[in-house]
């Protein structure tokens, strides 16, 4: 199957597709390749091979398939002929060219896991335990390995030899040799690959001088102790060859299936020893691309736009923050607003007032205390005119804190409220939400189920029938919980909720679904709340500076705009260039 | 001012000051400060936790009550005393077994807060806004009413859409996982419309409760300082 190599990550990508999956690199200017080495198994037989331009490996490769074939081999000897190959291939790639031949993806895997040890993770972890093991293991063997495996070759390539000439009534030789005047195609085949292209008659005096008179097998023990060497492949390499090894790293990868699994040999290259073999499966392999994906990222020029962030200089920020303060002071502390209130009470705001008006004389209200020291100010002014008004109409509050400083925020924000003195404040304890729920739990099981002794949860719980509880919370996260556990606990008890800005617009849906009696949050509502119920408070102070700030933070929009537009023109422009 | 109304004031000064000088770039100060509160939360919190929470709970029922019922609080005091050992490495194991207790309670008490407490009454909300009934019942206008849930459903359909990732991810065939069906697609370009207008009401929302409390702390400043020139 033809597939589309991405130059710039190596990933594989279907035909037709413009851009790859991975990196997103344009594909147009990619010529497809075909996959044909990854997606079939090298199980061909010589003669086929023969008949076609393959690279020494591969060739090699096919000899170790129809020696197994014959049935002679088992699956140790892959890793033998394996390693085989792969030194063949070391030779063939010369001296020189070793850093060469290593696949571009484990070059980089290998530089990032000397940087950092742990960066690279399961698939570098699986490639050095291997090479460890593999390389003890095999060092001590290899010779023997070798010796038995062109024995063997040597055995099966006679006896087909042998079968062949008496099928055609030729005289053979003895058993186990090969007969020296009759040198095989093949061999020429792999001679005239390598640069060392021979005419037929000349087959002769290779056998006999340039191969010490016995032929092939001789010629690799030779290529093994290092008394022949190959030329390198680089030029002449087959066109199918380049392709495959281009896709998969130098071509020094095959492709099997182990209990229906697809996984690949990739023969790690290294030094000048035989190199153990490491079965990867197809998906570690995706992920040892999308890793090199992310070195690429992270080192090589992309042709992505990169956005850097200049930094501003600490004077232009010292002068907006002087700015802005300044502009905040000179409005909180040139008086209150005086201008009008525009707009009518929102539904969720008449409701809560309507609960307010219709509080039973000596109500008892329990307090939720939600919010954080940070937002004390803000929830003060919301928090204010309504409990206020509760404290009219209440005799008892009893207070539970989700938050470490919530009992004694309350505490202060009572302080201010005319009539607290004669109110009775229960303070319930530290819940936090999900403790309260563990309890509520608890609290839930049917008496009869109790064990003997066992401590009580509902002593955990406020006690006592409420006529309202209010909620009051910085956050979305913690009115949520809390809404949620009281509506479990207390569906018959009205819920309302005292909020902050930022919390209030995603809590308006429990209103809506009636799980609150009433809502408000922010500022301007709480100015126009107290404008209704007729309470005093700091709302109208701080009302222009309010103003002031959100006016001012429009104008930094608006500037930010144009900076970011004008910057992303300088960026255009700038990559414009880089690209001519 | 008596003086410890100067302490305070002036200790809340600085500090008010020192978070505020962020505004200019991180600082020694800044982070001075940010310490302090950590290290003052931490400590309020771990004696609050004794006195509301192990002290009625734990403490209190260990010597008060019957030989029964400290049986019973045998069970929190040896999940404690796993937690505690399972600071040790050879014994991180143990440890797992008061967090897996914790994390089941704590995922039971969320799930079922979420599905009652939220989903089931927010799904009826959204279904109650068809309901022809309430329309005619409700003081606004009909059309509003119509409008109001046709916008909720399309508002509901579009997000969801955009949300919609039911595919099994190839990583082979990224590029073909990320198309969705057409109709899903549509529907999730109206829903991105709702997305933004949502989280842009959530952006303003959060800078007005920022904008609130640097205005609060403004005014303490100068509050403090003009307290500070009266008392010359």
């Amino acid at each position: 199957m033809a597939v589309l190599i991405c130059p710039e990550c190596g990933a594989e990508n279907t035909p037709g597709d413009e851009y790859c999956w991975s990196c997103r690199r344009a594909l147009t200017d990619v010529e497809p390749v075909n996959d044909a080495v990854q997606d079939e198994p090298l199980g061909g037989h010589l003669d086929e091979l023969l008949n076609s331009e393959e690279d020494l490996p591969g060739l090699l490769h096919a000899l170790r398939q129809d020696g197994n074939i014959d049935g002679e081999q088992g699956d140790a000897e892959d890793v033998q002929s394996g390693e085989f190959h792969d030194s063949l291939g070391q030779a063939s790639s010369g001296q020189s060219g070793r850093e060469e031949e290593i696949p571009e993806w484990l070059r980089r895997i290998r530089q990032r896991a000397k940087q950092e040890k742990d960066s690279i993770g399961e698939v570098t972890q699986k490639i050095s335990a291997a090479q460890e093991s593999l390389a003890d293991e095999k060092r001590s063997s290899q010779h023997e390995s070798y010796a038995d495996w062109i024995e063997r070759l040597h055995q099966d390539f006679s006896q087909e030899q042998v079968a062949k000439d008496s099928a055609e009534g030729a005289p053979t030789g003895k058993a186990g040799q090969l007969p020296q005047t009759e040198d095989p195609e093949w061999l020429a085949k792999i001679l005239k690959v390598h640069g060392k292209s021979v005419e037929k008659q000349d087959l002769d005096s290779l056998s006999t001088e340039r191969l010490g008179g016995n032929s092939l097998l001789q010629w690799l023990v030779d290529l093994e102790s290092g008394k022949e060497k190959l030329e390198p492949l680089s030029e002449e390499e087959p066109p199918a060859a380049k392709q495959s090894g281009d896709a998969v790293g130098e071509g020094d990868q095959n492709e099997r299936t182990v209990d229906g699994d697809t996984t690949q040999e990739i023969r790690i290259k290294k030094g000048t020893s035989v190199k153990p073999v490491l079965s990867i499966s197809r998906k570690e392999q995706l992920e040892a691309d999308l890793i090199s994906a992310t070195i690429v990222d992270e080192t090589a020029p992309r042709a992505m736009r990169k956005f850097e962030k200049p930094g501003s200089p600490w004077v232009i920020r010292a002068a907006v923050t002087v700015i802005l303060i300044t502009a905040l002071s000179l409005s909180l502390f040139s008086g209150a607003s005086t201008s009008n209130l525009s707009g009518s009470l929102k539904p969720q705001h008449r409701a809560l007032i309507t609960w307010l008006e219709q509080l039973p004389a000596e109500s008892r209200l329990l307090l939720v205390v939600d919010y954080h020291a940070g937002f004390e100010a803000e929830m003060a002014l919301i928090a204010q005119p309504v409990l206020s008004k509760a404290v009219q109409a209440s005799s008892e509050f009893v207070i539970l804190s989700s938050t470490e400083s919530g009992v004694l925020l309350v505490d202060r924000l009572l302080q201010d409220i005319d009539g607290f003195e004669t109110l009775v404040v229960s303070n319930a304890g530290y819940f936090p939400a999900s403790n309260f729920a563990a309890f509520g739990l608890g609290a839930g099981i049917d008496p009869s189920w109790r064990f003997v002794h066992a401590p009580d949860a509902v002593n955990g719980l406020p006690q006592g029938d409420f006529e309202g509880i209010l909620v009051l919370s910085d956050s979305y996260d913690g009115a949520k919980t809390w809404i949620e556990q009281l509506y479990a606990q207390f569906s018959e008890v009205t819920i309302n909720l005292i909020t902050t800005a930022q919390a209030g617009p995603l809590l308006l849906p429990y209103y809506e679904s009636h799980q609150l009696g009433g809502l408000v949050s922010g500022l301007s509502e709480a100015r126009q709340m107290t404008a209704y119920l007729n309470v005093e408070n700091s709302t109208s102070h701080l009302w222009e500076a309010y103003r002031t700030g959100v006016l001012m933070m429009i104008i930094v929009i608006v500037l930010g705009l144009f900076f970011m537009s004008d910057h992303e023109g300088q960026e255009t422009d700038r990559s414009k260039g880089e690209k001519a | 001012m008596n003086w410890l109304e100067w302490v305070t004031g002036a200790a809340g000064f600085l500090l008010t000051v020192m978070v505020l000088s962020y505004l200019i770039g991180d600082n020694v100060f800044f982070r001075l400060a940010a310490s302090i509160f950590i290290g003052v939360t931490a400590g309020y919190l771990a004696v609050l936790l004794i006195r509301h929470i192990l002290w009625p709970f734990l403490i209190q029922p260990l010597i008060y009550e019957p030989w029964q019922t400290k049986l019973w609080l045998g069970i929190p005091l040896l999940l404690i005393f796993l937690l505690l050992i399972s600071q040790f490495p050879r014994m991180i194991k143990l440890g797992r077994i008061p967090l897996a207790y914790l994390a089941g309670l704590s995922g039971g008490i969320a799930i079922i807060g979420a599905v009652f407490g939220t989903l089931l009454p927010q799904s009826m909300a959204v279904i109650n806004v068809f309901d022809a009934w309430a329309w005619t019942e409700s003081s606004s206008p009909l059309w509003r009413e119509m409008l109001e849930g046709a916008v909720m459903l399309v508002g509901v359909i579009g997000i969801l859409s955009y949300f919609y990732f039911g595919r099994k991810r190839n990583l082979q065939k990224e590029k073909q996982a990320e198309q969705r069906p057409a109709i899903f697609e549509a529907f999730s370009q109206v829903g991105q419309v709702f997305i933004g207008i949502t989280l842009g009401s959530v952006f303003a929302s959060l800078f007005s409760s920022a904008l609130l409390a640097l205005i609060d702390r403004i005014a303490f400043i100068g509050k403090f300082i003009m307290n500070l020139f009266r008392g010359f």
